[in-house]
């Protein structure tokens, strides 16, 4: 398993309890259970491990730990501040 | 003093002028005060005086009229906490529109949650003022009901200045005129949107101020509480915004993520007041235990509201003792009592006179404050009890109607109480709550309706339709209370059992956001009905706490 995956996992178990079984399928809310205080400790926990800036406007679109793992990866703070605005760029036109 | 319209402080009788016109001049003056609101995107504390916000809302509103919007309107906007939604609120105040606050898309967890939040009420309403990445989901919304509704994103109105710029009249609403639309008392399946005119949130906001002996020149409040519910519109946003009080604000979301952030900035800007539901209370606590080293600085609050939801003595006795030592003082924190359809404040106690503990049935129930100068209450006796009952409401800051569907209905009985559905009574001259006269619930300071868990259920295949109850139990195993779920099927396994519970659970999470719920199969015909064939949720609750459901369970086995 990729290193990253390893400690997104390790992470959502210290939360949630050893034993709940995590898969990249699984949905945060409806299968493993989150409300929105856990969703938002949650994202500042990944902030924290992995130094990157998750925005709020981001996390309602995550929803299943793939989702987790896709946040992780493409948003360190550089390609973040990027992505935000070529988003933005694309409304315009 | 300065500050406009709404005069406190030495002037504590309440202020005959009930009109806009004197915001609008006072506004226009106040260049030294205003509000600094944390931007979750750029985390930069954005300042802007109270002049700046007018400035701004007069550019806003040229934009809105260009759009179509116009006096008379009443437009859904998104309420996440930014840094121009003062200036946003303010412009459709300055064309005579009414802001209808709706939860931003983010606030909300569960893949569908939102949509049942909205598809109830937006095609009552013919725009809707959005963050740009909610437009796609609004979008599915207005066509799943054939909604009639304009959407206009944020970046939209913020990019395109109207030029060559021209102001449109300005209106000045007076006390008969609808301030804001209130849709946080209201299940879903049954919306209910409080319409609060000036005169209500002027009598409000003014009984509020007064009480907590707030000077708007040197007073400065701290919020994380979300615009959409009348804790933080009215009590923070707009009570500032009226008499010119600074305000530091941060979104709920960002308060989620990092609480204890909150408390240093209380002593960075050397903060005076604040409130929030007493789950927050818990979160600062469940943090603070989690990284003990770290100093704060809470010696310049003097007034620490909690509401919103039940108020648990454990939790602030735990408060009190834990942050005394970053300066908490004796009688800042203070339980208080409050609902939409009284624009806000009900009773609340000075500062520096905290609460006090009242024992009733083997329980202990915080007090929640004097009644405000302008509220009368009248207790309802109910069956048994002499002292205490359902509690009525009546005063200038009541709600007299609200919005249910396309209708206008009355909320005020013949004498002009409204009646809050709220069990309790007097201890002295302070209020005490003590539970609900209904069924609903509440969750981290959001308001649940049974029934609207239930329709849910009644949709997943295996649960027999009508055959579905939801209740809540206050001191059950989980944090909140427990929330159960009854239904009745046709004979399963238990690995089928336990598949339809897991389904249930997630639907629930999915329509509802309510994460800890105890779902339970019961053999089909022991959900009580009448002989109309109505759900009895209380004889279901008292069988349920009986453990009725158990033994039929057993036997049924």
């Amino acid at each position: 398993m990729h290193e990253l995956h390893e400690t997104v996992n390790t992470l959502l178990k210290t939360m949630l309890g050893q034993n709940k079984v995590i898969t990249p399928g699984k949905q945060l809310v409806e299968d493993l259970g989150f409300d929105s205080l856990k969703m938002f400790e949650l994202t500042a926990a990944l902030e924290e491990e992995f130094g990157v800036l998750i925005p709020v406007s981001r996390v309602a679109h995550i929803r299943t730990v793939a989702d987790l793992y896709q946040a992780v990866v493409s948003l360190d703070q550089y390609a973040m501040v990027e992505s935000e605005a070529a988003e933005s760029q694309s409304r315009v036109s | 003093m300065t500050a406009g319209l709404i005069t406190v402080g030495q002037a504590t009788q309440a202020a005959t002028a009930r009109d806009f016109s004197a915001v609008w001049d006072a506004l226009a003056r106040c260049r030294d005060r205003g509000i600094h609101i944390f931007d979750d995107n750029t985390r930069v504390l954005v300042y802007r005086s109270y002049r700046d916000v007018l400035d701004e809302a007069g550019r806003l509103a040229a934009t809105l009229a260009h759009h179509g919007v116009s006096r008379g309107h009443r437009v859904l906007l998104c309420a996440a906490t930014q840094p121009n939604f003062p200036s946003l609120w303010l412009a459709l105040v300055w064309l005579g529109a009414t802001p209808v606050p709706v939860p931003p898309r983010a606030a909300l967890v569960g893949q569908y949650t939102f949509r049942e939040r909205l598809r109830g009420i937006i095609r009552f309403f013919p725009f809707y003022l959005c963050e740009d990445d909610e437009r796609d989901e609004i979008l599915g919304i207005v066509a799943e009901t054939a909604a009639p509704t304009r959407i206009v994103v944020f970046s939209e109105l913020y990019r395109n200045s109207v030029t060559p710029l021209q102001f449109p009249e300005r209106v000045s609403p007076t006390a008969a005129d609808l301030a804001f639309v209130q849709f946080t008392s209201g299940s879903t399946k049954a919306p209910k949107g409080i319409l609060v005119t000036y005169g209500n949130l002027f009598a409000n906001v003014h009984d509020i101020w007064s009480r907590l002996r707030n000077d708007p020149e040197t007073e400065r409040f701290i919020t994380w509480l979300p615009l959409y519910h009348d804790m933080g519109l009215v009590g923070k946003f707009l009570g500032c915004l009226l008499t010119q009080t600074e305000l530091v604000m941060m979104s709920p979301q960002a308060f989620a993520k990092r609480p204890l952030n909150f408390l240093s900035m209380i002593g960075e800007y050397r903060t005076s007041v604040c409130s929030m539901p007493n789950f927050a209370l818990e979160w600062i606590l469940r943090r603070l235990s989690a990284s003990a080293d770290h100093d704060y600085s809470l010696g310049s609050m003097k007034w620490i509201g909690v509401g919103a939801e039940p108020v648990n003595p454990a939790t602030l006795e735990r408060f009190e003792r834990t942050l005394r030592a970053h300066g908490l003082r004796e009688g800042v924190l203070s339980p208080c009592y409050g609902l939409a359809e009284a624009t806000l404040g009900v009773s609340i106690s000075p500062p520096g006179e905290g609460y006090d503990l009242y024992a009733h049935d083997g329980r202990r129930y915080p007090t929640v404050g004097r009644l405000l100068t302008g509220m009368e209450v009248r207790v309802s006796p109910q069956a048994g009890h002499t002292a205490f009952g359902r509690i009525l409401i009546r005063g200038e800051s009541v709600a007299r109607q609200a919005l249910v569907g396309e209708e206008v209905v009355d909320l005020l009985d013949q004498d002009g109480y409204y009646d809050t559905k709220d069990i309790g009574g007097f201890a002295g001259s302070h209020l005490v709550v003590l539970g609900r006269a209904d069924e609903m619930f509440i969750v981290n300071g959001e308001n649940y309706f049974p029934y609207d868990i239930e329709s849910v259920v009644r949709t997943v295949a295996g649960v027999l339709r009508n055959r579905v109850v939801c209740f809540y139990v206050a001191s059950g195993a989980h944090r909140t209370g427990e929330i159960v779920i009854l239904y009745e099927s046709r004979p399963l396994s238990l690995a089928e059992e336990d598949k339809l519970n897991s389904e249930i659970e997630r639907q629930v999470r999915g329509h509802m956001g309510l994460p800890a719920v105890t779902v339970r199969g019961v053999p089909p015909k022991t959900i009580p009905v009448t002989p109309s064939g109505k759900i009895q949720r209380l004889r279901a609750r008292q069988l349920y706490l009986d453990g009725f459901y158990y033994t039929s369970k057993t036997e049924c086995v």
